[in-house]
This record gives C-alpha cells, sequence and structure tokens, in this order.
C-alpha cells in the first residue's frame, strides 16, 4: 500500500516535472526562434560563440604556460618579433612574450573574469532587489539609499579608489568590480518588481495565502527577470572594458594574460613604430565587447517588444 | 521653482557624505595612516607619541569627526609625489583637465544634439546608418586604446599632432593668467598661441568626445522619433509649416529633455575617461596625475583626487537637475 502511494507521488512529481520542463522548453523554443530572427543579437551570439570555443580550446591550440598558464609565455632571446614569422605568427613584445598565446589565454582570463564577476553581481543585485521590492518599507528604502550612495561616483573611479587602497591582485579587482556593478541590477529588478507586484494576479496568489517567498521567487521573479539579462550581456562587456581600463592604469596585476595589461606593456614601443603588441589585444577587446552590446541590444528587443525604441542602439 | 532648486541642493549632502565617509574608510583600510612617519629608527614610544598627535589612537568615529575637521580646513593630506599639499597639487592641475572636459563636453553636446536631430529627420538615411554604426564602435572601443591607435597614427607616423599640452616656448610663465590655455591666448591676442593650444587639444578632445558624442546622437535620435510621432507634430505639418521648422521649433526643443538628463552621467563616464586620456596624450591634468599617484602607491593623492573628482560629479548632477527643471517646468511642480 505505502510501496504504491510512493509509486504514485513519484509518478505525480515526474508528471508535474515534465509538465513543467515542456512547458520551459516551449517557451525557450519561442525565445530561441526570436533570438535567431533578430540579425543584431544573431551577429552578436557568433561573435561571443566564437570567443567561447576560442577560450575552451585554449589548452588544445597552445600548449599552457606551466605552472601558471595566464602568464605570459616569453622567448626571451627574441624581444620586438614582428608578427608573421614561424614561432611567433603575431610576433612578441619587448619582454619576449609571445602576442598569440597572449590573447587566446587574455580570451579564457578575460570571459571567465567578466562572467564570474556578472553572475555574482547578478545573484546579489537580484536578492537584494526582489527582497525590497516585494517587502517594500523600510528595507527598500535602505537599499535605495545604499544603491545611490554607490552612484556617487562614476563607476571607473569608485573602482580605482577601492582598488587603490586595497591592493591591485585579482582577487581584489572581482571583489571591487562586484562591489560596484550589484546595485544596478538591484535597481533594475526593483523598479520591475514594483511594476509587477501591483498586476492581478499576483494579488490573486497572495489572496490564496502565499507566502512573501513563494510570491517572490515563483510570481514575481519569473515575470520581471529579463531586463536583468539585458543589463547582465551589456555588464559583462562594460566589465572587459573596466577590467583592461583598470589593468592599463596598473591596478591589476602585471604580466597575465589579460588584455588590457598587453595594451599597457606594448605603448612604450608603440611610438617606436612596434605597433603590434598594443594594436591585438585592442581589437579583442574592441570585438568582444561589440559582441555583448549587439547581444544585449537584440536581447532587449527579443524579451520587451514594448522598449524596442528605446535609449542607446 | 526655488523650492525645487533647494530640495535638489539639500539632496546633494548625503551624496557628498557618502563620498567622504568612502573616502575616509579607504584612508583607513589602505594601511596604517602612521605608516608615512614612522622611519626604521623610529622607537615605539614615539610611534605612539605620533600616533596621539594624529589623533589615530581614538575610535574611528572621533577619527572620522578629526577628519571632517580637517577636510573644511581644506588638509587633505601630503602629495608625496608632488611635494606639495594634496589640495594645492589638484590645484595646480585642475585648469587642464577642466579645459579638456569642458570642450570635449561641449564638442560632444552640440554635435551629437545636431547629428542625433538629422538621423531622425531621415531616419534609415545615410546619416543615420552611419551614425548607427560609430555609435556603436564608440560604446565597444576601449579608450585608451583609441588613444594609443590616435597616437600612433598623428603622433608617430604621420606628425601632424602634437602631445602633451603646449609648446613649452610658446608659453611663457608670464602668459598664463587662467592656465586655461585657450583662455589665456584670447587674452593675450595670441594667434600662434590659439593656434598651439588647439593643435594640442585635437586629438584628446576627440578621443574623449567620441563615446559621449556617440550616447547623446542615440538618445537625441529616439528621443526625437518619439516626438515626431506626437499629435503637435501632425497638426503642425497639416497647417502647412515647413518640414525644416517642424524640426527645428516643434520638435527638437522637445526632444532635447532626455538629452539633459544623460549629460550629467556622461560627464561622469568623462571625468573617468579622462584619466585614460590623459595618461596616454601626456596632457598634465588631474587624471594623469592620479596615474602617477597608483603607480607610486600615494594613496593621499589619489583619495584626494577622488573626493575631488565625486565633489565635481555631484555638482554636475546638481546642475543638470536644475537645467532640467528649468526646461520642463513641470518637473518642479510634480
Amino acid at each position: 500500500m505505502a510501496a504504491s502511494w510512493e509509486r504514485a507521488s513519484w509518478l505525480w512529481l515526474a508528471a508535474r516535472m515534465g509538465g513543467l520542463a515542456a512547458r520551459w522548453c516551449k517557451s525557450w523554443r519561442s525565445f530561441l526562434k526570436d533570438l535567431c530572427r533578430n540579425t543584431t543579437s544573431v551577429a552578436g551570439l557568433i561573435i561571443i560563440g566564437s570567443f567561447a570555443i576560442l577560450a575552451i580550446l585554449a589548452p588544445v591550440v597552445t600548449t599552457p604556460n606551466e605552472p601558471n598558464p595566464y602568464r605570459m609565455k616569453k622567448d626571451m632571446l627574441h624581444p620586438l618579433v614582428p608578427p608573421g614569422s614561424p614561432n611567433h605568427p603575431l610576433g612578441t613584445d619587448r619582454t619576449g612574450s609571445d602576442i598569440l598565446y597572449g590573447l587566446i589565454w587574455g580570451t579564457r582570463l578575460s570571459i571567465s573574469i567578466a562572467l564570474a564577476i556578472t553572475a555574482a553581481a547578478v545573484v546579489v543585485g537580484v536578492a537584494l532587489g526582489v527582497t525590497a521590492g516585494v517587502i517594500g518599507g523600510a528595507i527598500d528604502s535602505l537599499l535605495m539609499r545604499v544603491t545611490d550612495g554607490f552612484f556617487a561616483l562614476p563607476p571607473y573611479i569608485l573602482a580605482m579608489a577601492i582598488l587603490a587602497s586595497l591592493g591591485a591582485t585579482l582577487e581584489n579587482l572581482a571583489i571591487t568590480l562586484i562591489l560596484i556593478t550589484w546595485p544596478r541590477f538591484a535597481r533594475v529588478i526593483r523598479s520591475q518588481v514594483l511594476s509587477v507586484k501591483e498586476l492581478t494576479y499576483v494579488h490573486a496568489a497572495r489572496a490564496t495565502g502565499a507566502s512573501n517567498l513563494r510570491v517572490a521567487v515563483r510570481h514575481v521573479l519569473p515575470n520581471a527577470i529579463s531586463p536583468v539579462f539585458v543589463q547582465a550581456s551589456l555588464g559583462v562587456g562594460e566589465i572587459v572594458l573596466w577590467v583592461a581600463g583598470l589593468s592599463f592604469i596598473g591596478l591589476a596585476p602585471s604580466n597575465m594574460t589579460e588584455w588590457g595589461n598587453m595594451v599597457s606593456l606594448g605603448q612604450s614601443d608603440l611610438i617606436g613604430g612596434y605597433w603590434w603588441p598594443s594594436v591585438f589585444a585592442g581589437i579583442m577587446i574592441f570585438l568582444f565587447v561589440l559582441g555583448t552590446n549587439l547581444l544585449g541590444d537584440g536581447l532587449r528587443d527579443v524579451l520587451d517588444p514594448r522598449i524596442r525604441h528605446s535609449k542607446i542602439r | 521653482m526655488a523650492g525645487y532648486v533647494a530640495k535638489r541642493v539639500l539632496a546633494v549632502i548625503p551624496t557628498v557624505f557618502f563620498v567622504v565617509f568612502l573616502v575616509f574608510v579607504l584612508t583607513r583600510v589602505a594601511g596604517d595612516p602612521a605608516a608615512m612617519y614612522i622611519e626604521p629608527g623610529t622607537s615605539p614610544e614615539q610611534a605612539a607619541r605620533i600616533r596621539q598627535a594624529h589623533h589615530l589612537d581614538e575610535p574611528l568615529l572621533s577619527q572620522f569627526v578629526y577628519y571632517l575637521r580637517d577636510l573644511s580646513q581644506g588638509n587633505l593630506g601630503f602629495s608625496r609625489i608632488s611635494g606639495i599639499p594634496v589640495l594645492q597639487a589638484i590645484g595646480k592641475y585642475f585648469p587642464a583637465t577642466l579645459e579638456l572636459t569642458v570642450i570635449s563636453m561641449l564638442v560632444a553636446v552640440v554635435l551629437g544634439i545636431r547629428l542625433g536631430v538629422s538621423s531622425a529627420a531621415r531616419a534609415g538615411g545615410a546619416v543615420d546608418q552611419v551614425s548607427r554604426v560609430a555609435a556603436l564602435g564608440g560604446v565597444s572601443v576601449p579608450i585608451f586604446w583609441l588613444a594609443l591607435i590616435l597616437l600612433y597614427v598623428f603622433y608617430a607616423r604621420l606628425r601632424v599632432l602634437p602631445v602633451g599640452r603646449a609648446n613649452a616656448s610658446m608659453w611663457p610663465l608670464s602668459d598664463r593668467h587662467t592656465n586655461i590655455y585657450i583662455l589665456d591666448a584670447l587674452i593675450n591676442g595670441n594667434l600662434r598661441q590659439l593656434g598651439d593650444a588647439i593643435m594640442h587639444l585635437l586629438l584628446p578632445v576627440f578621443c574623449l568626445s567620441y563615446l559621449q558624442l556617440a550616447i547623446i546622437m542615440r538618445v537625441m535620435r529616439s528621443s526625437m522619433l518619439e516626438v515626431l510621432r506626437e499629435d503637435y507634430i501632425a497638426t503642425a505639418r497639416a497647417k502647412g509649416v515647413s518640414e525644416r521648422r517642424v524640426i527645428r521649433k516643434h520638435a527638437r526643443r522637445n526632444a532635447l529633455l532626455p538629452t539633459v538628463t544623460i549629460v550629467g552621467f556622461s560627464f561622469g563616464t568623462m571625468l573617468s575617461g579622462s584619466i585614460l586620456t590623459e595618461k596616454v596624450f601626456n596632457w598634465p591634468g588631474m587624471g594623469s596625475w592620479a596615474v602617477r599617484s597608483i603607480l607610486n602607491l600615494d594613496t593621499a593623492s589619489i583619495l584626494g583626487y577622488v573626493l575631488i573628482t565625486g565633489l565635481i560629479y555631484a555638482l554636475v548632477n546638481l546642475m543638470t537637475d536644475v537645467l532640467y527643471s528649468y526646461l520642463d517646468p513641470r518637473i518642479a511642480v510634480r
């Protein structure tokens, strides 16, 4: 008896999950279909996809540097080799670092840094923003005042101040950037929550006795989250730019295969006509950020047709 | 209106307080503030006396009060890299940054509005397409890299444009009245100086205004398109007003409002950009001074820079708010 009851409940659970999965698939399919119809986002996806493949295949296409593959690979005997030489297809910089190796492992490093920072900032921002929006009252005003504080300085300058005080390590760089980016996600999701939570179906859910948590996670969040994706996509690109910019003024560990760092290392030789150490790394930054901007714009069009004619396009 | 302005001014106070508080916290996080007075031969008793003299043995809250008192007297600490007090150093580098950012902002606003209006007037036309691509480039390109490329092409290769701020031989000290070289050249009535100042400004201004120009242009374009869909535009056209007049008199003025709001925000990006641009072009302003402070771990100078920049940013945002309420009086009533 107990067994059949158990089986029934498992069956029920499986059916329930299956239904949910089918619903997800259906909404995902239509989402993907819309996304593929949008040329802007397809262009963005192609660019970002190529970078992602390069990042994943980095250990396959190059021999990783021991012990730390994210350090530049050096050929001390051949500094400033021009592009096109057999051992160094894109040349070397003044310390003999191979540019191609730096670009490939820089892709891996820059993308993982940017994704990790954005993911952490989204989680923190969404959790706090939804809490504030659903509960409201004093907690909401407190959160808004705190985010106001973070907007009191231009983000790059705030990051510069914190990093210069804490010391320029990779961990501090990540902490700093999470610290300065979560408020924007909190803001975006909060304003969405405020409008969604007044919709009739949310009132209905409350009337049936749903708890704050259930209302937040089950009813409000799924309908409020899409602008966060747009912001996150644009945010990844922005973080790559900030990391590169901070690295350029010496606020990231030197000698890493980080694009901004590579541009910075090459700048002193630029005047002398050795353009390749700086130029290639800059092109990588530009293309990647371009991809995230295209994808972000495309996502905005697909996820919310109402704001199709919005600010920066 | 006056009430609204007063309210905005009051709202700036917490922002400024936050910036000051943040900078204070960072001075304490950055390491022992007494370290700069302590040398290898300093005895523990002497070190304790130094701490006492600078109130570093007291609770953090009273240290903060002392810090506020110092600030109110204009004491931001001592800049190690410049060998003068921080405030004095900032005073020395401020005019160069002011000249660069204000001119870049003017270029971005004037050109951005013009281009935004013309791309909206013929949406989908050549100007629109080109400006869209250029704007996408503007938000994607790392500004320091753009600066380096310009430097390489125009300075190192073509040798047509100079770097730095001025040809020193052309600028005797007696000719520098305001240290804003364009103004100085006009005051002196010296055309060669004016030419020199402008030539030195071309590259950094292009670099710094490009991103802002892109943003302002796109915002202006989309807000123009929105306004052009309004009924009163149809009315104006129906009664036979020329298209040129519809654009200039009826649409443009109303489309300006959203653009004004982003100018304040843009200014923040411009301040950040000026750090990188100044460094690349060797522009002797606050930005390159801040970078030098970072490279030399001169925390007092860095935080002084952050504090002053935060104040300027707050001030500019206040000004845009006030300007907005002047352009759209409904804001103040709400």
